[in-house]
Formats: C-alpha cells, structure tokens, sequence
C-alpha cells in the first residue's frame, strides 16, 4: 500500500489505506521536503509492484535538479516514476516563441498523461517477454507543483475554484491517485482543500536550538488516521517517520 | 536556375547605414544578404506573434507523412500541442509541416525535435520514437 507501508513509519499515521483514485495535497513551506517526500514515498512502493507506474510532472524545478536534491537523500531513482519536466520543455520552446503553449495545454496535458500507457521498463520488463509488450496507464500521478501550475494558468481567484473543480473531476475519472504538491506557509483556507480527498502537512517546529521536521495528516477520506504531528527525518535511506512529534 | 529577385530602393537613415556597412564588413558578407536575413527573422517573428508557429490540426491531415510525425509526437503529448511544437521545429529548418516531404525529415530536424521531447518522456521512449520518425525520413532509407 503506497502510503501505510512505504515509507519506514508510516503505519503510525496511517491505520487504513487511502483509496485508489484519491487527490491529495501535500502541502507546506520551503525546504520541507515535500518532492523527496512523495517520490520516496512512491518509489518504494513500486520497487515492490513492478508492474505499476507513476507520472510525475514538474513544473517548476528540472528533472536533473529534482533527481538531484532526491539522490542527495538516498532516495534511489526508479524507471517506474516518468519525470515529465514541462519547466524544461517550456524554456526551449519558449526560446523561439512566447506564444506556443495556451493555458489549456497545461491541464489537458496533466490529464493526457493521467491515461496514457507506459512501457514496462527494464529492469523489470526483459525485451521480448510477454511484459516488454503489455503497457500499463499510470496509478499514481504527481504534480509539482500546484502553485507553478495554478501561475500558468493565469487564473484570478474567483476562477480558481470553479476550473479546479473541472479539472480534479476528470481527473477522478481516470481512476489515477493524483499527489499534488503545494507550496504555502498558511495551511489554513485555500480553496484546492475544500476539492481534494487528502492534505498531507509537511512543516517544520522549533525545539530548543534544533528545527525538527513534521508530518501531519489533516484530512484523508475513507481512511482512518491520526491527526497528530509526527516527527520526520531525512536520512541517507531516504525519510523516515520517527514517532510523535511531542 | 536562380530564385526570382526584385530590385527596390529604400531610403535609410544615414547612421544606420553606416553601421549596417561596418557590420557587413565585419562578417564578410553582402548588404544584401544581411538585409534580406534581418527581413525574414523579422517577417517570421511576427507570423508567430500573430499566429504563433501553429499549424491546426486540420491542415496536415492531407499529408500523411505529416501526419505520422505528429502520431508519434502524440505518444508524450496532446495532439495540439504537438502539432504547434512540430510547426515551430519546422519553421526553425526552413520547411512547412503541412508540406513536409521525406527528405526535408532531415536528421537535423529529428533531433531538433528530439532535443526538446526528451524533457517528456523517458529514454527508451524516445529511442522508439527516433527510430520511427528515421524510418520515415528518407535517411532512414526506403
């Protein structure tokens, strides 16, 4: 189950399995860890389903710097998370001409790649098996982030609920778990988390001299959990939940 | 046989031309030439601000070669988008996608589109699609 036991720990906050098909924000300030965090979390999850697949679009930061910052933690890179860098692919487009991506691109891609196959990739698939032929649509979708996406799409706030609303909507449709990743220091009162099943807090508290790093589950539908903060760490693993944060 | 010309005479202000002269100079070519380049880098820049390098989608559906480009594009991205990212390749090599022939699918102009589709999708991926996309060049042989 990808969020009850795929990162070390997480069976304390999670006591039941979110369902498949949810949308969830993983939500929090800079420097909490929250791409490390939903890419561990995914990558060890699929090391054991080798037949599953995830998409994780980014929108903001390079494919090389994501995989970077995540190889800096000990967090191994998987064939099974596609890396689709639009941030990247923009900027060398853009170079010859400003006008070539339309707002629509941006969520008609998000959905397109929510249902379109992917291969089966080596190591797990050998050329020629009955594997290396079968292609697979993704279970797990990544958007890194919110903030980037919603800024490209040029919306004004009154509009922001209304093409959220259309959009988590078919993007349910898919059947896809969708993560998507929100940068913000004020938790409270956005209007994506009146639209999603789940918002994942990731922040950090002072204690004494030391900043601790936290995780707590604040909404998640269908599924039981506990609302307490829990205490993080990046080690060189990857990340682990380390037990309650008080 | 050489391409139709049309003498004009154009007035330039008088700085301009000087520098225009020295930058002829300085790159070992004719007025000529750098004066009909500068017009079509600025003639392409507006075609693309009025109507980007946007190709629709309707007008490449009397080229099937065009039209097996953009399919295997569409294995990373939506239709539109990559129809508008294949005119804009095309425009860069000088050649129209809605017209495109074997032999304008050039290795250049595949790896050119290549270049920016590997931020898309994943190595073996864009293995596939470059061995297609050669196969319907006429590099790619028959």
């Amino acid at each position: 189950m990808v969020f009850i036991d795929s990162i070390e720990g997480m069976d304390m906050v999670f006591h039941t399995e979110p369902p498949q098909g949810i949308i969830c924000v993983v939500v929090g300030g800079a420097g909490t860890l929250k791409s490390s965090f939903v890419y561990n979390m995914l990558q060890k999850y699929l090391d054991g389903h080798p037949k599953e697949r995830a998409v994780y679009i980014t929108f903001e930061e390079s494919k090389e710097g994501h995989l970077k910052n995540i190889k800096s933690l000990g967090i191994p890179e998987t064939p099974q998370i596609q890396m689709i860098d639009i941030a990247s692919f923009k900027a060398d487009l853009e170079l010859w001409d400003q006008n070539i991506f339309k707002e629509e691109d941006y969520l008609n891609l998000i959905l397109e790649r929510a249902a379109a196959p992917l291969a089966v990739y080596e190591p797990h698939g050998e050329e020629g098996s009955d594997d290396a032929a079968k292609e697979f649509p993704p279970k797990y979708l990544v958007i890194d982030s919110m903030n980037a996406l919603l800024a490209l799409l040029g919306l004004s706030e009154p509009l922001v609920r209304r093409k959220l609303q259309d959009f988590f909507f078919r993007i349910r449709q898919k059947g896809v778990t969708a993560i998507m990743i929100l940068e913000t220091q004020v938790v409270d009162d956005r209007p994506e988390y009146f639209l999603v099943d789940g918002i994942i807090e990731l922040g950090t508290e002072k204690m004494g001299n030391e900043i601790k790093r936290y995780l707590q589950v604040r909404k998640m539908r269908a599924t039981r959990h506990e609302m307490k903060p829990f205490l993080i760490e990046a080690s060189d693993g990857g990340i682990k939940i380390i037990g309650e944060l008080f | 046989m050489g391409r139709a010309v049309k003498k004009t005479t154009i007035d330039l202000d008088l700085a301009l031309f000087r520098r225009l002269k020295q930058y002829a100079l300085d790159t070992d070519r004719t007025i000529r030439e750098i004066v009909t380049e500068a017009l079509q880098e600025k003639l392409a820049r507006e075609t693309q601000v009025t109507e980007g390098t946007q190709t629709p989608v309707k007008d490449i559906e009397d080229n099937p070669l065009a039209h097996r480009v953009v399919q295997e594009i569409e294995r990373v991205m939506p239709t539109e988008l990559a129809v508008r990212m294949l005119s804009q390749k095309c425009v860069k090599h000088d050649v129209f996608l809605e017209t495109l022939t074997r032999r304008q699918l050039t290795k250049e102009l595949i790896d050119d589109v290549l270049s920016s589709l590997h931020h898309m999708a994943d190595d073996r991926r864009i293995a596939t699609i470059r061995d297609n996309l050669m196969k319907l060049s006429a590099e790619g042989g028959a």
